[in-house]
This record gives C-alpha cells, structure tokens and sequence, in this order.
C-alpha cells in the first residue's frame, strides 16, 4: 500500500520533485544574504539581480529538460496546483495584513510557511522529509523578532532563509525523485 | 443481504488487480496521462512487460494510448479513459472496504496444547 501511496504521489507531484530546477533559483538569495552580512562585499545591484533571475529561469527551464530525458514526463492536473497556490497566496496575504492590522510578536506569514512546509514534509509517508528542516529554520526565522535581533540581520537572515530553504528543496527532492525511479528500475 | 469478505475479494477484477496494472493505473489516476518512459521509471518494468500490460489495460476499455513523433523520435502517451478512472476509484473503494473489514475479524483464540 506504502509503494501505491508513492507512487501515486510522486505521479501527482513530478514537476515539483524535479528539484534541481530550483536550484539556481537559490543562488541570488544566498548572495544577497551574503553581501549583507560582509559590509565590504559589494551589493548586488538591481540590473545584476534581474540577469541573476532571468538565467536561473533558463538554467530552470534546461534541468526540466534533463528530467525529461531522463524519466519522461507526466502531465498534472494543472487546475490543482492553480487552486493550491492562489489559496496558498490568498492565506498569505490575508495574514500579512493581519499582522498589519494587530501586530503579534511572531510574524503570522513566517508561521504559516513553516506549518505548510510541515504538511509538505510529512506527506506521503515522510517522503519529502527535508521540508522539515526548512520548516524548522521558518520558525527560527519567525522567533528573531522576539530574540531582539536587528532588522538588518533580519534582512540577511530572510534572504539566506529564501535561498537555503531552496537549495534544501532543490537537492532534497532531486534526491526523493532519483531515489523513487531507481528503487523501482532496480526491484 | 451483506456479502462476505471472500465474496468481496474475488468480486475485483484482475484486470486491475494485478500489482503491476494497479501500479500503472495509480500513477495514471494522479495526473492527466504520462508518456510510456515515465511510466517505465516509476514502475520499474521493462520495456516488453510494460508495453504488455498497457495492451491488455488498452483492450479493457481503461487506457488510451496516442502514439506520435517528436521531431524523429516516437512518443507514446497514455491517459486513463473516462471508464478507467471510474474503475480505479471503485477498485480502491472495494479495497478500502475490505481493509476496514479484515481489521474487525478477530483471531480465534489458541488453544494450548496438554
């Protein structure tokens, strides 16, 4: 039942285990976290940052290539991630405003992330664990307000978290999806 | 009147019952089809059993199977048909039902030798 369960979540959730397209992604977040913290390290600027963006979206578009090759393609149900994300988004923004509106001493939006990055890393039998470590760094993330941290780290920290959380991401669930495909070629 | 778990286990069908079939039509039943090498990866069958088994699911009315050409190279693509969907939703409901059932069967009790 635990290989159906699989199976079928992993049929489900290809595109998103496809995890090496996230992963240039990461890369101008974990060096604008950088640059913050070394005061001598030279900002990015915002042409740098854009050209930074636009080649992780190609180098994105390439790796999905690789996976293609590599163990074909499956087509979503593209309505479901839709639904997923504007919901995910609306909750977002909703309690954006909220802490806005009431300020609470831990920011509610970082909360909300690490509790879907819960749900994530607990799915499918603790397949994509490594969403807990994101998950944990989320609500580590969320106590600095209340640890008295200034907000320049808090910035760098925001940056790093972005960027760390998607190269955990990236490797963690290139690795699932590698080691799902194998495990089958190999039975 | 209520049928009998047994009634119930050979009331499955074959078709879909079989590990491999069902592998291939749970993969199916997650998205809106998938080509034959995704199908081969997550399932871990070979190219002839595969290719097989989609003949036999094909024949059942369950799959559709589009062969085409990407530039030089073939493509195969299959999707569930509207009756397969519906035959792998019933088949896990069954199945569901006769898991909650063996979980209310009771062992009988052991009887210790003199």
């Amino acid at each position: 039942m635990n290989d159906l369960r699989r199976i079928h979540y992993v049929a489900e959730h290809y595109e998103q285990l496809q995890g090496l397209r996230l992963l240039p992604l990461s890369v101008p977040f974990l060096l604008s976290a950088l640059s913050r913290l070394a005061p001598s390290a030279t900002m990015l600027s915002g042409a740098g940052w854009s050209l930074l963006l636009v080649s992780a979206f190609a180098m994105s578009t390439l790796i999905g290539r690789y996976y293609s090759r590599q163990f074909g393609q499956a087509y979503p149900f593209r309505w479901r991630s839709v639904c997923q994300i504007a919901a995910g988004t609306a909750a977002f923004f909703a309690l954006e405003w909220l802490q806005e509106l009431r300020p609470f001493p831990i920011p509610l939006p970082i909360l909300f992330i690490a509790i879907v990055m819960t749900r994530i890393g607990m799915a499918a039998g603790w397949l994509r664990s490594h969403y807990l470590l994101i998950a944990a760094a989320c609500a580590l993330f969320g106590l600095l307000p209340v640890l008295g941290v200034s907000l320049d780290t808090r910035a760098a920290a925001l940056d790093g978290l972005i960027g760390g959380g998607l190269a955990v991401a990236a490797i963690g669930d290139h690795r699932v999806l590698r080691s799902v495909m194998a495990a089958r070629s190999a039975s | 009147m209520k049928r009998q778990p047994f009634e119930e286990l050979s009331a499955l069908s074959r078709l879909i019952h079989d590990p491999s079939r069902l592998a291939i039509l749970t993969a199916l039943a997650a998205c809106r089809g998938a080509d034959f090498l995704f199908l081969q990866s997550l399932t871990g069958l070979t190219k002839g059993n595969l290719s097989g088994h989609l003949g036999k699911l094909e024949r059942g009315g369950l799959v559709a199977i589009t062969k085409s050409f990407k530039g030089k190279v073939p493509h195969t693509s299959v999707a569930l048909t509207p009756q397969g969907r519906d035959a792998i939703r019933r088949h896990w409901k069954q199945l569901e039902q006769l898991r909650r059932a063996a979980g209310k069967w009771t062992a009988a009790p052991q009887v210790k030798p003199a």
